[in-house]
């Protein structure tokens, strides 16, 4: 597993995914507070302005939601050929053969590319929380800040297992990206819809924007979704790489 | 170390095997023949665990492959004929990323037995094809397996490239290992295999050792080049003489298949009689690619 975890690391350093991830959540993080103090009171005009009250809180819960609606896509199509590109490009030929495991070629990309889901947004939400403090004043507490970045972390790591399955199924990156897409915003509306946010993914991203670092049974549901989902889509990669036909396109 | 029996592989509608059947002795290096899309590819997939048969039996060493849970299990140094690496990875990763267990001195010996002690460092990206086929080879045998089975390694590669790779099949063979290789290069064949197989609509055409294969077809060839071209009657007269099996004419040069050597002295003083004089007078043994030439059209 290590030397898998090595070859992601220099995978992620090398072709820049971090880099891209890292600069496109640190723009949402400042743009959304000039956004918000400087843009938004210039548009609505004076009386309008006066009734409409910005606040660090307001601020925070706006950038996760940009994170979720702008952040997605950009996540969606900066690693959806993280499967999808090996399998379309032949790349894991070699190592299949040479004896790497599925389980530890899928499972160093959720890991590596996973512990980015939860280090970079989480550090993005921090230069939000601070730049927000500094056009808005100080609201809120870093506990509750945290708590909410790493519930949205979690809620993306799940966004990246939908990645990495529908890359192994389409085998073309593009079409992966869109389908992690539907898949997120789906349930997203479709629980919104059926007002059962709490037993879905999206719970994690209600509760995240709550900002108030509680644990109810509620929050407990939607983490042992999430948990459950991600297991189970892991699951179903695994399945359909053990009875995958490869190197196909050569034979034929 | 191989035995096929009876292999069948349907892509939808299309059968590309149809019930193959192949033998390669432990130790040998075996040469697999056969023009594009005739079923090379797809035994070999299916012998490196890749792909698996509609019907028949493959066993590699008495194991059967489709009852290995991963191909890697089965421990077979595969080539695929266009190798595919990680760009971004050095050559030297690429063999310590791929070993079963990190071994910085192994890794050292294959890059300096492969030639790529030089580029090791650099990234793979930018290699040659010659050097990411001598990459390639070195990936099959980072965790020394006793059997190899590499598709066209020296296809596409120019002469210098294409000797490399034969010398690291040589060395390969001189390891004592065995080697299952196809191409369509038949001089490479004739150059380092025991065994050759030949494969044409799915099907083993033959399989025999070169050295009885060359007996057995070896009738002379005499390759001459006439000063004046020869009239199609003299042409038709010179077929019908004793000894002489065929006659194909290519440009201005002829191909007289003869039966043994002796012939040439009949066929010398033919054109001598018809006045026929000649800027070159060559004799050659058969090669591969007239037997390979001859099966398929044949066929």
């Amino acid at each position: 597993m290590k030397s898998e975890l090595q070859k992601e690391i220099r995978y992620a350093l090398r072709s820049g995914r971090i880099l891209i991830l890292f600069a496109s959540l640190l723009f949402l993080a400042l743009l959304t507070p000039i956004m918000l103090k400087v843009v938004l009171p210039q548009v609505l005009g004076g009386e309008v302005n006066d009734l409409v009250m910005m606040t660090q809180r307001d601020c925070i819960r706006s950038y996760l939601g940009d994170v979720f609606e702008i952040g997605g896509i950009v996540i969606a199509f900066t690693l959806c050929g993280l499967t999808a590109c090996e399998l379309q490009g032949d790349t894991w030929l070699l190592p299949v053969c040479a004896g790497k495991r599925f389980g530890h070629m899928v499972g160093a990309k959720l890991l590596v590319f996973g512990t980015l889901q939860v280090i970079l947004p989480v550090a993005t939400l921090l230069v939000d929380y601070l730049y927000s403090s500094y056009l808005f004043g100080f609201e809120v507490g870093i506990s509750a800040v945290l708590f909410s970045g790493i519930l949205q972390s979690i809620y993306l790591v799940f966004f990246l297992s939908c990645l990495i399955m529908w890359g192994v199924f389409t085998r073309k990156p593009i079409p992966a990206g869109f389908l992690t897409l539907a898949t997120a915003y789906g349930i997203q509306a479709i629980s919104s819809l059926l007002r059962m946010q709490g037993w879905t993914p999206s719970g994690l991203l209600t509760q995240a924007m709550e900002l108030n670092p509680t644990v109810d049974s509620s929050l407990l549901i939607s983490l042992t979704v999430t948990v459950l989902l991600i297991v189970t889509t892991m699951r179903i990669t695994m399945a359909k790489l053990k009875y995958m036909e490869w190197n196909e396109r050569s034979a034929q | 170390m191989i035995t096929v029996t009876g292999l069948k592989k349907d892509f939808g509608d299309f059968q590309a095997l149809k019930g193959l059947n192949m033998h390669v002795q432990a130790g040998e290096v075996y040469g697999f023949i056969g023009q594009n899309g005739v079923g090379k590819t797809t035994t070999m997939n299916i012998l490196a665990g890749l792909s698996r048969p509609t019907e028949g039996e493959c066993l590699i060493r008495g194991k059967d492959v489709t009852a290995v849970a991963h191909p890697g299990d089965l421990r077979v140094g595969y080539l695929p004929e266009e190798p595919k690496f990680y760009p971004w990875l050095t050559a030297r990763e690429t063999l310590l990323y791929l070993s079963e267990v990190p071994d910085n001195k192994r890794v050292e010996e294959i890059l300096r037995w492969t030639g790529l002690v030089d580029g090791a460092d650099r990234r793979v990206g930018g290699f040659s094809r010659g050097m990411k086929q001598r990459l390639g080879i070195g990936v099959a045998l980072v965790r020394n397996p006793d059997l190899f089975i590499l598709d066209e390694p020296s296809s596409a590669l120019d002469p210098e490239g294409r000797s490399v790779v034969l010398r690291l099949i040589k060395d390969l063979k001189n390891m004592g290992k065995t080697i299952l290789f196809s191409t369509h290069i038949l001089d490479d064949i004739e150059r380092i295999c025991d065994t050759v197989g030949m494969i044409n609509d799915g099907r083993m055409v033959f399989e025999k050792p070169l050295t009885q294969l060359q007996v057995e077809h070896a009738q002379p060839v005499l390759d001459m080049i006439p000063t004046v071209p020869i009239r199609p009657d003299v042409a038709d007269a010179l077929s019908k003489v004793v000894g002489v099996v065929s006659l194909t004419r290519s440009e201005s040069s002829w191909a007289v298949r003869v039966a043994h050597p002796g012939v040439s002295l009949t066929v010398m003083s033919f054109l001598a009689e018809h006045g026929i004089a000649v800027e070159s007078f060559a004799f050659r043994k058969a090669r591969l690619e007239d037997l390979f030439l001859k099966e398929v059209s044949d066929k």
